[in-house]
């Protein structure tokens, strides 16, 4: 288990930063789509079972059709994509970062922790559907929110 | 897992400073995001009570795809009126 958490997180970590440092869309959308996958991998291990089917159909499949599509109405857009000058320092910070961490978290003492007992004998289903209604309320005006404000771009640049 | 969750915060927080390209930075946003929901499975994992991370993690999830949905239609009329996707380009919003 332990394995398969380590091999997940630094395939999260060099995917993330390949679909930052990457300064072809398409190949930064299709990083994040691993980055996506691996996460979904990741919760599936932890227990997480719903939700890691929800980060890889919709993060990993859905939000990256909406970046191709993106990408592919803007035909690219190579005129905002100029290489950046910091680009070369991230790596650098940010495994700086890391690894400051990491010997933060060895000099202190720190854990983790083990998995807990089980809070609960209730389901998902039961949370979602009974004791987290709002929620499902929230997502849906969220989602015809987000649907109206596609419908009313799209509207307006037709009619330029 | 704490640590790589931070580094991949900072990754997404260092796009959002770094670019000015309006896909780049809902990619960066993206990649915070997917670290707050590792977070989330993490604490209900620790905490032995998966069902509630569980129904958090769809929450953040349904919401991330409304906001990729709407920040890509927006870089896509930005486009549409501009030629870029420069984030720049909504000062010249009026309304």
């Amino acid at each position: 288990m332990n394995v398969a958490i380590y091999i997940c997180l630094g395939a999260m970590l060099a995917f993330g930063f390949l679909s930052v440092l990457s300064r072809n869309l398409i190949n930064a959308a299709i990083s994040l789509a691993a980055v996506s996958a691996a996460c979904g991998v990741l919760m599936y291990v932890l227990g997480a079972h719903t939700a890691a089917i929800f980060e890889v159909s919709v993060c990993s499949g859905l939000v990256t059709v909406i970046f191709i599509s993106a990408v592919s109405l803007s035909n690219g857009d190579k005129q905002s994509s100029a290489p950046e000058k910091r680009a070369h320092l991230l790596p650098i910070i940010l495994i700086a970062i890391g690894g400051a961490l990491m010997i933060a978290a060895v000099l202190t003492g720190f854990t983790l922790g083990s998995h807990g007992p089980v809070g609960s004998a209730a389901s998902f289903d039961n949370v979602f559907w009974e004791t987290r209604q709002a929620d499902i309320f929230g997502q849906m005006i969220a989602i015809l929110a987000g649907a109206s404000a596609i419908v009313v771009f799209f509207k307006e640049s037709e009619k330029k | 897992m704490l640590i790589a969750g931070l580094v991949l915060i900072l990754t997404g927080c260092f796009e959002l400073i770094r670019t000015r390209h309006m896909l780049k930075i809902i990619i960066g946003l993206e990649l915070a995001i997917k670290a707050v929901s590792m977070f989330i499975t993490l604490g209900g994992w620790l905490n032995g009570n998966m069902p509630v991370a569980e129904s958090f993690v769809v929450t953040i999830i349904v919401l991330e795809v409304v906001v990729a949905t709407v920040l890509s239609g927006i870089a896509i009329s930005i486009y549409h009126k501009h030629g870029n996707m420069d984030i720049r380009s909504l000062r010249n919003l009026k309304g």
